[in-house]
């Protein structure tokens, strides 16, 4: 089912309008659109959201 | 009262959403707790929830949170105790060997004449070099002769880590079948497994394995039964070789990813995971 899309922000990398699906949870990593990066929701108040850049694998991650 | 269930995390994956949907169904209040976001001082913690069942994708900062929040009484799942051993690679293959639980060969060396005694006690090339830490099959390196173990160490020894120059080394297992078998194991029952294909060596889903339903034989709940209580029990995935002598367990994943193993078992892995924490949180 497609999730409908009802936020935006703005690519920090890129500027892109990155589209945000309903059900984005704050910490949650999305991809843009247009660059490719992994960007995560630093924050949702309202209709504002704030992205930052996400950090790279590092050598501890996993299961 | 209703439980609250604090679920520490350093990012929201996919899994996470589907524990969050589990627990609203199953009528558990849940706090998302982004550990870097937290000051886990003793005097000033505030306790929020109930139960924390740890998701954080970072080993270490996860095993810190765990061990704060048991200082202070909040139990959490995994244990501490699951996790140390659980997160190590040697460790874990450690309890297993001494529990007589089929699990390949395997050895622990610092430098690489030692490397080369070792391989030598393992039945000779190929071997496997792994990281302690680590997952999703990176960093491993199948060795196929001396030429490969001298270059891969000395990489090791000069642009690695204190923990990357202890050099874990296993006996490699050849899968005749193209595939290993994810084992979840929650409470020490197996709750479902997958088989993961690869024409690759490596067979991790992370790695691009495609996993199918295995059915649940009882010699996979027996081993599996048996390597959980080993490690203490909890919210387990095991993975687990098919050889010419039976089953045998390779590692054992202490905050799985299942979020690609629920439609094919079918099994609400997510579901099971938190009917267990109630369960934790009722017993105490």
């Amino acid at each position: 089912m497609q999730q409908l899309q009802i936020l935006s922000s703005e690519c920090v990398v890129c500027d892109a309008d990155v589209k945000i699906p309903q059900n984005t949870q704050v910490s949650e990593v999305i991809s843009c659109a247009e660059c490719k990066t992994g960007l995560v929701i630093e924050n949702i108040k309202g209709t504002t959201i704030r992205l930052s850049k996400a950090p790279v694998v590092e050598e501890d991650w996993g299961e | 009262m209703a439980l609250t269930l604090g679920i520490l995390h350093t990012t929201i994956r996919a899994d996470e959403k589907l524990l969050i949907a589990a627990a609203n169904k199953q009528k558990i209040n849940t706090v998302l707790v982004d550990v870097r976001s937290e000051v886990f001082n003793p005097e000033t913690y505030k306790r929020a929830f109930d139960i924390a069942l740890e998701r954080c994708v970072s080993t270490v900062k996860g095993m810190y949170a765990t061990r704060f929040l048991e200082s202070i009484g909040i139990p959490v799942v995994n244990s501490s105790s699951v996790a140390a051993i659980c997160e190590d690679k040697f460790l874990t293959s450690l309890v297993l060997a001494r529990a007589g639980i089929p699990t390949p060969k395997f050895a622990l060396v610092f430098s690489t004449a030692q490397a080369i005694q070792a391989v030598k006690q393992l039945g000779g090339f190929p071997v496997v070099i792994k990281p302690n830490l680590g997952s999703w099959g990176r960093l491993l390196a199948k060795i196929n002769d001396l030429d490969a173990l001298e270059a891969v160490l000395e990489h090791k020894e000069v642009l690695g880590s204190p923990q990357q120059k202890a050099f874990y080394i296993q006996q490699y297992v050849k899968k005749p079948k193209g595939r290993d078998i994810r084992v979840f194991v929650i409470d020490d029952k197996t709750i479902c497994a997958i088989y993961r294909n690869s024409s690759h060596w490596i067979t991790n889903t992370a790695r691009g394995g495609v996993a199918t339903n295995c059915s649940v034989t009882k010699q996979i709940s027996s081993i599996a039964a048996k390597a959980s209580k080993a490690v203490s029990s909890g919210v387990l995935a095991m993975d687990v070789f098919e050889t010419d002598s039976g089953l045998t367990i390779n590692e054992i994943n202490h905050t799985m990813e299942f979020k690609n193993s629920e439609i094919p078992t079918g099994v609400s892995i997510s579901g099971e995971i938190i009917k267990y924490v109630r369960k934790v949180a009722q017993s105490l």
